[in-house]
């Protein structure tokens, strides 16, 4: 199965918009596991980078989910998925490189992987249930998703695992997005 | 700043927030690892703003690169939204970001910028409260090579600073941090939490709000993420304690304008050399004033 992306294009690119879809990021990183509904009428995952990314940072798009045309907007420099500080995957295939984690004295070198899945719920009715606890959650949450294979957890709480390296995940459907900042503990199964 | 003040208008003029879209997406690149790694010193490339480094530069482009023309803004200067330094970063704000409301009532405000308080009202998951830092670095004062202190933070190597601790207790009698007392985040990093007193070190533990430290002048910024763990440093058989406000027969001292005696209180001094003291916090002063008198009416 494969996590095919529309391409609605709100206008993205402006300024108020892009500070508009950060707050909503903001809340999505302060607080894991709450689901944001993305406010702009767009694909979040291109949203989102196009409100993040600039000529200094690092871009990888392995299995090319992106068209020709955004990458002049994104002015993003190409570079392969282990070096890159921002990484956009279709989160039904399994992980196949080692993301940058970032160093102990450099930690926010640790990359953030964008996952497009097929849908995210605030339930446990989808296939992959995550019990999730730590900073910014006051009682543990679960959440559900579907489309996204479960090595990725698998591998992600490897990455993790000795803090402060790591990685942050955000999870993109075709309205929503979540984000699973290292410090996240993510529980495969959860409450069923 | 002079209120007359107008920015000078170029042919493309200044963009909403004054900074420009490349430095507000570093910013907010910043600012999402910073939460990501609680308390991690984040650098970034503090901007040249219109006003000295030290006046709240950090915080205000935290400020800049956080604001939408929806927020409510409130900025306050040791408690108070009428000094020197709250007033002309608030009036900066309204220059360059259009649209924006102020107030100066903690608990509509939206974005609280501050400079060593934090407001006494409880705050919520709508707010966002951003400190302005001098000195980011709790190991400074252990350590003069930041290349070291970076290993030290990373490995959470913080035995210096608790040796600097104990020669207090040892020399005192007691730890004689007055503010910027050092904090643990999640267990692993120590921050320096800026200039606040010791009474509000605890309201950033398990906070509902996000907190955000920006110092200008050092490039760095990090955060205290909501509901998160965020302990003083002590020893086990040595508590932490706040300011104590009780006077020599141990009664605790109210505040002259509203008598609150839960408040964190300023020390004034008259020209008589009279000593009485006031609710460092001017919004919740003026709150509880009107309390009263809405009492004393009905």
């Amino acid at each position: 199965m494969n996590n095919e992306m529309t391409m609605v294009e709100a206008d993205i690119w402006h300024p108020a918009q892009q500070q508009q879809l950060f707050r909503s990021l903001l809340d999505a990183f302060s607080y894991p596991g709450r689901i944001q509904s993305c406010p702009l009428q767009a694909e979040p995952c291109i949203a989102l980078l196009g409100a993040l990314l600039d000529g200094q940072t690092t871009l990888s798009d392995p299995q090319d989910m992106l068209q020709e045309t955004i990458w002049p907007k994104l002015e993003a420099q190409r570079v392969p998925s282990e070096l890159a500080a921002f990484v956009l995957l279709d989160g039904s295939h399994a992980p196949e490189f080692v993301p940058s984690l970032g160093t102990l004295e450099e930690p926010e070198g640790g990359a953030t992987l964008l996952l497009r899945v097929a849908s995210l719920h605030d339930d446990d009715s989808a296939v992959l249930r995550m019990r999730l606890s730590g900073p910014g959650i006051r009682q543990l949450v679960t959440i559900s998703v579907n489309g996204l294979h479960a090595d990725w957890i698998v591998a992600r709480n490897d990455w993790v695992s000795s803090f402060p390296l790591g990685v942050e995940l955000v999870l993109c459907d075709a309205k929503n997005f979540v984000a699973l900042p290292r410090t996240t503990r993510i529980e495969i199964g959860g409450a069923a | 700043m002079n209120a007359h003040y107008e920015l000078p208008l170029e042919d493309a003029g200044y963009s909403f927030g004054f900074l420009d879209e490349y430095a507000k997406k570093e910013v907010r690149r910043c600012i999402l690892k910073a939460i990501s790694i609680p308390g991690y010193q984040t650098p970034y490339a503090s901007r040249e703003m219109p006003m000295g480094r030290g006046f709240g530069t950090g915080g205000l482009q935290l400020t800049l690169s956080l604001i939408g023309a929806d927020d409510t803004l409130k900025v306050i200067d040791q408690g108070s939204d009428d000094s020197v330094n709250a007033v002309n970063l608030r009036q900066f704000v309204q220059l360059t970001c259009p649209g924006v409301e102020v107030t100066e009532k903690t608990q509509k405000a939206t974005l609280i910028q501050s400079r060593h308080r934090i407001p006494e009202k409880m705050l919520t998951e709508q707010q966002i409260l951003v400190l302005q830092v001098p000195y980011p670095d709790a190991l400074v004062v252990v350590e003069p090579s930041e290349a070291r202190r970076k290993v030290m933070h990373g490995e959470a190597d913080y035995s210096r600073l608790l040796v600097k601790l104990y020669e207090d207790v040892v020399r005192f009698d007691e730890i004689t941090i007055s503010h910027r007392y050092p904090t643990r985040l999640n267990g692993h990093y120590v921050i320096d939490p800026s200039p606040i007193p010791r009474w509000d070190v605890p309201r950033l533990h398990q906070s509902p709000a996000l907190v955000l430290l920006g110092a200008g002048r050092e490039k760095k910024i990090y955060a205290v993420p909501p509901y998160t763990v965020a302990e003083p440093l002590v020893f086990d058989d040595i508590a932490f304690r706040v300011e104590d406000f009780r006077d020599a027969n141990g009664k605790r001292i109210a505040c002259r304008c509203c008598g609150s005696t839960v408040s964190f209180l300023d020390e004034l001094i008259d020209d008589a050399g009279n000593v009485t003291h006031q609710c460092s916090d001017s919004s919740y002063c003026e709150e509880q004033q009107e309390t009263i008198s809405a009492r004393k009416q009905a």
